[in-house]
């Protein structure tokens, strides 16, 4: 019995461990590492994809005709505590301006002979 | 005797059996070709009366069609001469227009092309209730300039508003009083957001006017927004001008004046004696 035990163990023994290594251990390995870099490398890339970004808020007011202002012909120039008084100065001539050409579009409407738009006669 | 007046008789009914055949084929013939000749000639009036009527109604179309085309050149060059349309403003503007004219062009060759009076009638009323360039075209273009001019202006103060409270709160950290020019800016603001909130409701209002949207929704409409630009010019903009006229002086004083009030420093020399 101690014969079919001792047989049994031996058939049961694991096989003993190669010593010199072998390519197919070498190919685990480097299949292991690979997996590991690649791991890495994704788990930084989701990590710099979820990182919030900064938005830059609008500083000019939404218009309805057409893009936010730009391309106007007077350029303007940064507001310092030596200039302020100047620019006011200028802005109040500018609006003095757009006031006399709104006057002015305003007296060509009222002029406008609508009654050209009469289809009497035809 | 009997016999001579019966022998007339007989004559004379013969005579009139064949005289009145040819009597009446000569005459009626004749009738028949007047009155034949009478109709060709009413019929030839009436087509010159028509023809003329044609070419009358076709000028006068013509001369509808290159007064309305001049009208909206004189707005194009309103347009590119102007210093406070933006851009993409001009170009939308100008697109309007061209295409009016496009279409006037075009319906100009087809109504020259007509050949019969009831088309051509149609076709010239079409100058009119296809584009109403008086009644809505030319107000609407007018006013939209108007309107996009006045907000270029209000956006460019607008634009300033950010960096004059920068001033303000840097006087403020000097431990100057800056309540009167905070008072004014703030004002400034307030009256500039109703100006824009104004402006832009106007122009879509403006810009949903068509020509298919009648005379007296058009006319309604542009009444209301003239309403309200000489409003924005007699009392917004003149509220803002009258701010920054008040905001001047207090900048000079406040900004030329850098000793800050308080205790004199130990080092200013005082007399001895």
């Amino acid at each position: 019995m101690n014969e079919e035990l001792n047989t049994n163990t031996q058939a049961q023994q694991p096989p003993q461990p190669v010593v010199n290594s072998t390519p197919t251990a070498k190919n685990n390995k480097m299949v292991y590492a690979i997996a590991a870099f690649v791991l890495v490398v994704v788990i930084v890339g989701a990590v710099y994809l979820m990182l919030p970004k900064t938005s830059v808020a609008p500083t000019t007011p939404a218009r309805q005709t057409a893009q936010p202002n730009q391309g106007t012909q007077t350029t303007q120039t940064k507001v310092t505590p030596s200039n302020v008084g100047q620019t006011l100065q200028n802005t109040d001539t500018t609006m003095q301006q757009a006031i006399d050409q709104a006057n002015s579009d305003l007296n060509d409407i009222s002029k406008i002979n609508t009654s050209q738009d009469s289809t009497s006669g035809l | 005797m009997n016999k001579f007046i019966k022998l007339s008789l007989l004559t004379g009914s013969l005579l009139l059996l064949v005289a009145l055949p040819a009597f009446a084929q000569t005459y009626g013939g004749q009738r028949l070709l007047n009155e034949t000749n009478r109709l060709q000639n009413i019929a030839s009036k009436d087509a010159t009366v028509q023809q003329n009527q044609l070419q009358n109604l076709i000028k006068r179309a013509d001369n509808l069609i290159t007064n309305r085309i001049s009208t909206l050149n004189t707005l194009l060059t309103r347009i590119q001469n102007d210093s406070r349309l933006t851009a993409s403003e001009k170009t939308s503007l100008t697109s309007d227009i061209q295409n009016d004219i496009t279409g006037l062009t075009a319906l100009k060759t087809k109504i020259d092309a007509d050949t019969d009076i009831t088309t051509a009638r149609t076709d010239a009323k079409t100058i009119i209730t296809n584009y109403y360039i008086y009644a809505i075209f030319e107000p609407k273009m007018r006013l939209l300039i108007i309107l996009n001019n006045l907000q270029t202006v209000t956006t460019n103060i607008q634009n300033l508003i950010p960096q004059i409270q920068t001033i303000i709160n840097t006087l403020q950290s000097q431990g100057k009083d800056v309540s009167q020019l905070q008072t004014l800016l703030s004002d400034v603001n307030s009256q500039l957001q109703t100006i824009s909130t104004t402006l832009t409701k106007d122009v879509t209002s403006v810009e949903n006017i068509t020509a298919s949207s009648g005379i007296s929704v058009a006319e309604q409409a542009f009444a209301q927004v003239r309403q309200d630009v000489a409003q924005i010019v007699r009392s917004g903009f003149a509220k803002i001008r009258s701010d920054f006229a008040q905001m001047r002086p207090l900048f000079s004083q406040l900004i030329i004046n850098k000793v800050t009030p308080g205790p004199t420093s130990p080092t200013s020399t005082g007399s001895a004696s």
